[in-house]
Parts: C-alpha cells; structure tokens; sequence
C-alpha cells in the first residue's frame, strides 16, 4: 500500500465520530482546515472540515435530501448528484490539495455516509488507500442526544429513529466491500487504545499506534466519558413496536461486525440485507397509510397557491383592463394551444411519447415568439 | 404484438411455444435486488474476456443470449467466466432464430415475430429476475470506475423503483494489442438500465427497437464507466440493412464511427477528438491498458499523465493489470497494413 491514506468516518450524528477523528487527528491524521468552530454542542471539537460540510449541504439540498433522511429512495437521489463529473473534479482538486501537504487525511462530517462512493472514488483515483470506520451508538441514545442537540428541528421519534436505521443500514451496505471498521462509541470512552490499536492493526496504519507519546497523550485528553451526556433507552421514545424491533435487529448485528472476521461467515450480513429490505417495506408501507395526509397537505398548498395568486380588487380591475387590450403575449399562447392541440389529434399517443420533453418545450416556445 | 404490460405471456405469431415471452415479474415470487445484465451477442467470442469478467463482477447476474455465433461465443463465455471464478452467477442462453438487422429490415418485421429485434429484445430481458435490468453489448468494456459505479447502485436504487439509467460510451477502435484509437468526443446517452416491471418493455420504431417509457428520473452514469470495442478488421456494420445512415439523428453517431473506421482504414485525417493511445512496454494488452487509464484520458482531454493505476484495496479490489483471460491474440495491423499513424 502506497504512503497516501484517506481515512472516511462516518456514521450517525451524535455517535462519537468528532471524538473519533480527533483523536486519529491527534495521532498524525490531518483534518483540513478551516473546521467547523466549537460550540456547546460538541466542546472538544467537530474535526469537521468547513469546506467538506459546505459541500455536502449544497449537495444535500440539491438533491432534497435530508442529513438524517429517513426514506430508503433517498440514496439514489445522492447517487445521482454523485455522478456528476463537475462535482467529482470539484472534490477530486480539493483532496489533491490536501494531499500535496499531507499523506494521511481524515475527512468526517455526519453527512458524509450519504456520498462515500464518491469520496472513495475520488481517493482511489489520487491513489490512497481508503479506509472507513462507522460510529455505533444505540439508537435511543442516538435520537435522545440528537432531541437535546438538534431541538431547533422539528422531527419526533419515531422519524429520527427512521433515520437512525435507513442512515446506517445503508452505510453499513455502503462499507462493505471496503476495508473497513465498526467502532462503538462506548468502547472509545471506555478504553480509547483498544479500539484504535485494533484499527491500526487492520488497516495497516502503523503510525497510530508508533505516534510519538505525547500525540498519544494529547489524544487521551480528548476522552471525556462524560461526554457521553444522552442516556436512554427505548422507553423514553414514542416509536412504533414494529420500528424498534427492527432497528433493535440492526443494531445487534452492527454490534457483532466489530470485531474482525465475527460476522459468521456472512451471517450478519444476510441479516443485514434482511433487515434492509425490510426496512424499504416498512417505509413503503407507512408512505401508504398517510397518503390521505400527503394529499391533504397538497391540495392545501395548492389552495394557498391560488388565493396568493387571486387578484385584489384593483388588480382585479387591473387585469382586466389588461385584458380589454389584448396583449401580445396572450394572443401567441392561443396559438400555440391550437397549433399543440392539432398536433395532439393528429400525431398518435405513442409517437408522442417518442418526442423528447425539451423538444416540446422548444415547440412551445417557438410558437409563442 | 400484445400491449405491453397488459400479460405476462407474449405469444410470438410463428408459435414457438418455448420462445413465448414470459416475464419475470409475473411469476409472484420477490424479485431480488440489484441487477442483471443481458448481453444479446452474435460472434463477439473476440471481445467477450474483456466484457464479461469485469460485468460478472458488477451485477448479480448475467444472461448472454446467443443469437447463431459460429465463432463459439457461448463457450467462450462459459470459460471465461469459469476462468473467473463466476460461473454461478452466468446464465447462456440461446435464440436460434435469424433476427432482423437495423433499418430497413427491421421496419419490414413484424413485432411479434421471432424474427423481430423488439421480439428477441423482449424475450431476451424476461429472463431477468431482479428487481433491475441492464442492457449490455457484447463489446462494451466496464472500467474500474464503472465496475464501482454499478456495485454501489445495485443498494442505491434498492428502494427506488422508477429509476432509467443513461450512459454515454466512446468508442474504441483496437488497432492491435498495443494500439488504438479512442473517440474522446461526447456523444448521446442511451438508456441502458431500467426497472424490471410490466412498465418497462420493448416497443418498436423505425430503425430499431426502444425500451418504453421514457421515464423523468434519470440517472447519467459517469462517462468514464465503460467504452465500446470496435476491431478495425472486422465489419463492424454487418448488423446494418442500410449502411448510408442519412436518414435520422438517431444515427449521427453510427454515420461518425463510419467516418473514423474510413480514415482509419484509408490513411485520411482523424475527426477532432480521436486521440491514439499505445500500450507501454511490457504486453499490457492496449485494452486492458485502456481500462486502467480510461477515466484519467477522458478527464485529462486525451491524456494520461500522472495517473495512480487502481491498487488492490479490500476485498473487491482490482486484479492485476494483465491481459483478459482466455482472450483470443489480437491480430496486429489490419488486413492492408496502412494504420500506422501515431
């Protein structure tokens, strides 16, 4: 393996990833700088690289996805952002950037599971070794800190611990075929060496655990088992029974792919893939039953719509003096409804079809020029 | 021809019984994620150990349906992917009947012959039996890029179930086993992947079959996944009735590789775009170099300076850059001799 190491910490926020990263920071990994700034929340640090969160939240938001989302479709809508050849040579020059300085970098942001393919990718084109390490932390801990944390969002239980499991079945999916690592967040404030040195070991990363011994008192101080603040258990939570059970599945078999080699041969992870397609079903299904409260949302915003778009009565009066002069425009537009509506009678369905969209588009428009 | 989606049982009107269509979502049972690929090939036993083994690696599953190959493609294809290590996951199949080649003969066949390439399409993808299909030629290469592309997809799309996939692919015109000539220009995505439902079937229009409909949610793959094997001593226009390709834009890029196969042939100048890559010393074969530094040309502009050939990492990584197993020796300069521009 060549001197270049990209080290990919992902997992759910809240799970002890910044506690992760900051002690392999302290270890001889480089967090590019500038990072996200302290704050109550996370008091020792987020080892968040400003510009990796920067990225992600645009991607996110173009792809309308949320950080925790908790719709299993989700993952083809950042596959598809993914692909882009403009953000892949985006991220591609940023790392390059950071490697001409560093040889180890490590990059964790709580959004990163939604885009490991492309770091990957982008990491194995600049000729590192990837390496990736999942936070574990039990759900209701998870969702209880993420409640204290994250109050100013408006999600109840039942929709953060859907997050919890879709986030992580997936990320678990996502690792996969790679080399990679499950560390629980209790280990890490238990005993942090143990976890890190197994690391090491498996990833061949022999600077870890040779980093001289005052990295490694540095990293020690970064261990504060009181930061591990949001205990709870299931009980606290309104969740459906059949959500927990399944995300109670998901977690013991997180649990057992800890320590190398222990998944029974491929066990765990058909049951993983089981729990992951039944997941996709359990969402599906509850998308059914609230359908009414989807369509209701929509016909009320399409009613919001409309009387926004209800004249007054001076526009209303305004309107129709416009009218009395027939514009233009609206002339074109008669037009090219009766030169479309003779195309629809003329030209069968199915050939329609064979039309591409931005062709008719540029029909419309020309008619109404 | 019935409408589409309307049964799972599409007799053809000749009565070959054990030739009617029958599809995989009707059968009741949960169709597994992820996806199969289906390769329709005639006489592609040449191309075969650089197509098959990097997508029997990628997919779940993979059907080859052979369609009257004399060159043993079908045996081929089974020792290539024994060679592999992956015969489980291939499936050869058999059409014996002689389809209709594009254009002219094409429109003159009915849809619900056996002789029609929407019929044999149709046939030939209900085989499929994952909840994805994926198109794939005989002579289409995955790069290494490619290959990660379609293993991350098979549990991206896993809850999305109205997906097409599109997928630009240059073309590759192997001169001999150090040499070629890549078209860098870019040209129509096509789609190449799609549900596998009684939503997604094969309708046929003028020149050739469509796979229907034309969904909004459209995934471009990168186009540094796969590139298209063309052999410049081969007639690479034989499944053509018509090889004018004047009449429509859906055959602008049949009418540039007629151009570039020509200038190849007949020493003349190379469109814009078509750049020259030669293996370096040591018997990379150029394809197998091709697909090392395809991503790294394609986003260098035509270059391959400074590129980190993929090393092995975890369990997936990537064989050893050697020549495809089981490939048949390229034969060197064509026929006359005259490629040899640099």
């Amino acid at each position: 393996m060549g001197s270049r190491h990209l080290l990919l910490v992902a997992g759910s926020g809240r799970s002890g990833t910044s506690l992760f990263a900051g002690i392999v920071n302290k270890l001889g990994f480089h967090v590019p700088e500038p990072q996200v700034a302290v704050d109550e929340s996370n008091p020792r640090g987020f080892s968040e690289p400003r510009w990796v969160v920067n990225t992600h939240t645009a991607l996110l938001q173009q792809a309308n996805v949320h950080a925790s989302d908790a719709r299993p479709s989700a993952w083809a809508d950042t596959a598809k952002i993914s692909f882009d050849e403009k953000v892949i040579a985006e991220v591609h020059g940023w790392l390059q950037d950071q490697f001409s300085r560093h040889d180890q970098v490590v990059i964790k942001d709580p959004r990163l599971l939604w885009f490991l393919p492309l770091w990957r990718q982008v990491g194995e084109d600049l000729g590192a070794g990837i390496h990736m390490v999942t936070m574990l932390r039990h759900p209701a801990e998870v969702v209880r800190s993420k409640m204290n944390w994250y109050s100013n969002m408006p999600l109840v239980d039942a929709n953060r611990v859907a997050g919890w499991a879709n986030t992580m079945l997936f990320t678990e999916r996502a690792t996969r075929d790679h080399r990679r690592a499950f560390v629980r967040f209790e280990d890490l404030l238990e005993d942090w060496t143990q976890p890190i040195a197994r690391i090491s070991a498996q990833f061949e990363i022999p600077t870890l655990v040779d980093a001289p011994a005052r990295n490694q008192a540095w990293a020690a101080n970064l261990v504060d088992p009181t930061l591990r603040r949001s205990k709870a258990s299931w009980e606290d939570l309104d969740v459906p029974k059949e959500l927990l059970r399944l995300s109670e599945r998901v977690w013991e078999d997180l649990l057992s792919l800890i320590e190398t080699g222990a998944d029974d041969g491929g066990a765990a992870l058909a049951r993983l893939d089981g729990h992951r397609e039944e997941y996709v079903s359990f969402y599906n299904h509850a998308e059914h039953v609230v359908q009414s409260t989807v369509l209701a949302a929509a016909r009320q915003k399409s009613v919001g719509q409309k009387s926004a778009r209800a004249p007054t009565g001076s526009q209303a009066k305004s309107a129709g003096q416009k009218s009395a002069r027939a514009p233009a425009g609206s002339q074109a537009s008669s037009l090219a409804d009766i030169l479309l509506g003779q195309v629809r009678q003329r030209v069968p369905a199915g050939m329609r079809g064979l039309i591409p969209l931005r062709v008719k588009l540029a029909l419309v428009n020309l008619f109404k020029k | 021809m019935i409408a589409a989606g309307s049964l799972a049982r599409w007799q053809n009107r000749e009565g070959y019984d054990e030739y009617v269509v029958r599809w995989g979502w009707a059968d009741g049972g949960a169709l597994a994620p992820g996806f199969t690929a289906v390769l329709r090939v005639k006489d592609e036993a040449r191309s075969i150990p650089w197509v098959l083994p990097p997508i029997l690696r990628s997919v779940g599953r993979v059907v080859v349906v052979d369609n009257g190959s004399t060159d043993g493609t079908p045996e081929v294809a089974e020792r290539v992917a024994g060679t592999a290590g992956l015969s489980a996951n291939l499936e050869v199949l058999s059409y014996p009947f002689p389809v209709s080649r594009c254009g002219p003969e094409h429109l003159a066949t009915p849809p619900d012959s056996v002789h029609s390439l929407t019929y044999f399409y149709n046939w030939s993808f209900s085989h499929v039996r994952t909840r994805y299909a994926l198109k794939w030629d005989g002579d289409m290469v995955l790069t290494p890029q490619g290959e990660r592309v379609l293993r991350d997809l098979a549990w991206q799309l896993q809850a999305s179930d109205g997906a097409m996939l599109r997928m630009r692919r240059a073309a590759v015109y192997v001169e001999s086993e150090r040499v070629a000539y890549v078209d860098l220009a870019y040209s129509h995505g096509e789609l190449w992947g799609w549900p596998n439902s009684p939503n997604y079937t094969f309708i046929k229009c003028f020149d050739w079959e469509f796979i229907q409909p034309f969904a909004d949610h459209i995934i471009e793959l990168p186009d540094v996944a796969c590139f298209e094997l063309k052999w410049l001593d081969a007639e690479e226009f034989a499944h053509w009735s018509d090889t004018s390709f004047d009449k429509t834009i859906m055959n602008a890029r049949k009418r540039r590789d007629q151009r570039i196969f020509r200038a190849l042939h007949q020493g003349s100048p190379l469109p814009d775009n078509v750049v020259r890559v030669e293996s370096p010393n040591g018997g990379l074969h150029i394809i197998d170099y091709l697909r090392q530094v395809y991503a790294a040309l394609r986003r260098n502009g035509g270059t391959v300076e400074n590129v980190h050939l993929p090393s092995v990492n975890g369990r997936a990584g990537e064989p050893a850059l050697s020549s495809a197993q089981g490939a048949a020796p390229t034969p060197g300069p064509t026929q006359n001799g005259e490629i040899q521009r640099g």
